[in-house]
């Protein structure tokens, strides 16, 4: 085993109930994307060309002490998190929530009776972004592509690489991107990126414009009128923007978020081959401000 | 002289047992005193703080130095993969703790929902077991107030019998 799959084991098991613990502790982690534990059924492994059942089938209780010890025994220090349908572990792994969604005044409050939970392992591929650097040097662009295609690993690399060169500020909502332990970045960013962690991305925008100058600005999945108005803002303060959102290509976002994709001058196409994200196109907006 | 020495021994034995009789009254009422303080601690950390539970426990017990919150503590760090609700009960059940049964009880029912809720549900429910703690103080400084006296009495008074039958 490596020590990046055994870093990552541990991560995920560090506060999982015992007896999955056991039995995740024993399953190869090399190429494993994602595990699912669902109520009624056997916990499922997803590797990259294969899933794997194993277990017994989980009942609801199981699947409740697995999701409260992803909370710490702390649902309350995790509500904010648990109404946007995920939780962020240590390591930048993401746990998708099913469950009873309580709802108020049109918005998610909570999510109760989890009957579901699936976690997304988060890997680096150092180096995957370095045949995009020369594409979107001085511009800004938007990475298009389904979930789980690899766009925050692109981003997190696009970092690493501009920050050689100049200042670049990722704003985390998720904190997916970095994945800050104790200040620390858990994969590399570069010598020369901040961070702002669980941030809101307007709000992360606007704080990173007043007080930390960057050359570049990077944040994750894009897409409401709040996001439009502070990419404008970061544009008109004459600051560099790379971001992502969910989509499967140009043609798509044009149709449904046309005005966002206006603000761009590159927009890159993702797919996922043999597990690592690729670029299966690149495609000039048009203009360029430089 | 040996038989001055023998009476003096036991009036002091029985009046040594009736004074830890007493003793162990008010070490209850302490012990429920600094519980509730603990837990008002918890409380205000959950609202103003939003800090998981285990770093909230970690914290009150360096301020409050309660046994209770010691033991989960101690519980919680030599086992990451235990919850926080298995924690909490093994150490309300341990021996450690100077309380009575009635006492435990609103702990106990708190340790099952504690950290699944909600803030203000976990505000609640701690304001719930606080009610019910302060109750069982108020009334256990009421008995002890009213029992000390006796205890004491009555210490002297077996003392005194046991002299009276052995002569």
């Amino acid at each position: 085993m490596t020590n990046t799959e055994d870093k990552i084991k541990k991560e995920i098991l560090k506060n999982m109930p015992k007896k999955i613990a056991r039995l995740l502790e024993i399953q190869e982690f090399k190429d494993l994307r994602e595990v699912r534990f669902r109520t009624g059924q056997k916990t499922m492994l997803y590797y990259g060309n294969a899933i794997l059942s194993i277990g017994n089938r989980l009942t609801m209780q199981e699947v409740m002490e697995i999701f409260e010890s992803f909370c710490k025994s702390s649902v309350y220090a995790y509500l904010n998190e648990i109404k946007s349908g995920f939780i962020t572990l240590r390591g930048g792994h993401r746990v998708g929530i099913c469950g009873e969604c309580t709802v108020e005044n049109g918005e998610i409050t909570n999510i109760h009776n989890i009957s579901g939970l699936n976690i997304r392992i988060a890997k680096e591929y150092v180096g995957c972004a370095t045949g995009l650097i020369s594409h979107i040097k001085g511009k800004n662009a938007i990475i298009i592509a389904p979930p789980a295609c690899g766009k925050t690993t692109m981003l997190r690399d696009i970092a690493r690489c501009f920050s050689h060169t100049m200042k670049v500020t990722v704003i985390d909502e998720r904190d997916e991107i970095c994945s800050l332990c104790d200040g620390v970045p858990q994969f590399n960013v570069g010598r020369q990126t901040d961070v702002l962690s669980k941030a809101p991305k307007v709000l992360g925008m606007t704080i990173a414009l007043r007080s930390l100058s960057p050359d570049l600005i990077i944040t994750d999945e894009v897409g409401t009128k709040e996001d439009i108005s502070a990419i404008e803002q970061v544009l008109g303060a004459g600051c560099k923007i790379i971001t992502s959102i969910h989509g499967y290509n140009v043609k798509t976002i044009k149709e449904s978020k046309g005005r966002l994709l206006s603000l761009f001058d590159v927009a890159i196409e993702l797919k996922k081959e043999n597990g690592r994200p690729q670029i299966s196109n690149i495609i000039e907006m048009g203009k360029t401000y430089d | 002289m040996i038989k001055i020495l023998g009476i003096i021994l036991v009036f002091i034995a029985c009046f040594g047992l009736s004074q830890k009789r007493i003793i162990k009254q008010k070490k209850s009422s302490v012990e429920i005193r600094s519980l509730i303080s603990g837990l008002k601690e918890i409380a205000d950390n959950i609202s103003f703080f939003n800090k998981p539970l285990p770093e909230i426990i970690s914290s009150v017990t360096e301020h409050n130095g309660n046994v209770f919150f010691s033991k989960i503590c101690d519980i919680l760090s030599h086992d990451e993969k235990i919850r926080v609700e298995k924690a909490w009960e093994k150490a309300l059940l341990g021996d450690e703790l100077d309380i009575c049964k009635s006492a435990k009880e609103p702990l106990l029912t708190l340790g099952k929902t504690i950290g699944k809720q909600t803030a203000q549900k976990e505000e609640e429910n701690i304001g719930i077991c606080i009610g019910k703690l302060t109750d069982i103080l108020e009334e256990e400084e009421r008995l002890s107030a009213k029992n000390t006296k006796m205890i004491q009495s009555l210490g002297v008074l077996s003392g005194l019998m046991i002299v009276i039958l052995f002569i």
